[in-house]
């Protein structure tokens, strides 16, 4: 798959963007179900703040649309844009955590 | 202590109109969840504040990044170009005071000629840049002007008060400085206004009433 680079213009958000991304991968979700999915697969707690900014630069870029709900709280979810984008964002950092290893386990011993 | 909802009304505000008009109910419940669940978060409170501050940059043009996408680019492109006129006309106007302290100069000392020349230099450039500025001024004078008289343009009192109640404070202040300078009686080219006349003949102000002063 050609390396997207859709999350490049992130900037200090790529990362942010990444998890909510997977995150919506399992469903939609409004911003604390996010908050405490992110938290219990990634260890990160996401500020408020940065997660809204990032919220809104996915949306912006068609990667996730709100879903219409009666619910105060809006969820969002992932379109098909961000599911390629998402794709393509992890097959990259698998790149780089394959080779880390790999490079480890040779000259560091076991990984 | 206030409920979580005052409190997230409160951390809400750090936002400009327009982002809490699109998020503001959805961030709402958001900030309350997270207060019900952590009371007390000095590191929550930075986070919505630092975004509160981007967002407003944003909003200004001084940010790259666009939320609203295409939408709202060409109004971000001149929010950008307001933004730059901002800076520059403070840039300029410190620039200004600068030259007139070179200028006030000359009353004391006849300048050496290198500075004779760069004041001349710094004068003319001055002179040429007050007149491009009021010719590009004039058709946005002219625009507001028609846009108020119009009563469609209720959002444009403010500024336009704000700019003339800073172009009057100039203009007084600048003279008042030039007229208060203690023992020159101001600068030749500068009129002396009734108030600095009055302040000027202040018995405060002249040198021999602080002559006769008992020494410290």
């Amino acid at each position: 798959m050609s390396e997207n680079k859709a999350l490049d213009g992130f900037g200090r958000y790529a990362g942010p963007a990444t998890l909510i991304l997977a995150s919506l991968a399992g469903g939609a979700k409004h911003g604390y179900a996010l908050t405490k999915d992110i938290e219990s697969f990634a260890g990160v707690r996401v500020a408020p703040g940065t997660l809204y900014e990032a919220l809104a630069r996915l949306h912006s870029q068609g990667l996730i649309e709100p879903v219409e709900s009666q619910d105060r709280r809006r969820p969002y979810r992932l379109t098909a844009a961000g599911a390629t984008t998402l794709q393509a964002q992890l097959d990259a950092q698998r790149r780089v955590a394959d080779v880390g290893l790999r490079r480890l386990a040779q000259g560091w011993g076991p990984a | 202590m206030s409920g979580p909802r005052e409190r997230a009304a409160r951390l809400l505000r750090c936002y400009p109109r327009a982002w809490r008009a699109r998020y503001g109910e959805e961030f709402t419940e958001l900030l309350i969840a997270d207060l019900a669940e952590r009371p007390r978060s000095p590191a929550r409170t930075a986070d919505v504040i630092r975004g509160g501050i981007v967002a407003r940059l944003a909003e200004a043009g001084l940010c790259g990044f666009a939320p609203d996408g295409a939408e709202r680019a060409g109004q971000r492109a001149r929010a950008s170009l307001a933004s730059l006129a901002c800076c520059a006309a403070v840039f300029l106007g410190l620039g200004g005071a600068i030259w007139s302290q070179l200028a006030i100069g000359w009353q004391w000392s006849a300048p050496d000629a290198t500075a004779a020349v760069a004041t001349v230099v710094m004068s003319a450039a001055m002179l040429l840049l007050a007149g491009l500025a009021l010719l590009a001024g004039l058709p946005v004078a002219r625009a507001v002007a028609v846009r108020i008289a119009g009563g469609g343009a209720r959002d444009l009192l403010g500024p336009s008060a704000l700019f003339l109640g800073g172009l009057v404070v100039m203009v007084v202040g600048g003279r008042h400085f030039g007229n208060g300078w203690p023992g020159t009686g101001g600068h030749p080219w500068a009129h002396p206004g009734p108030a600095a006349t009055t302040a000027r003949s202040s018995p405060r102000r002249n040198p021999r009433h602080w002559a006769s002063w008992p020494a410290a």
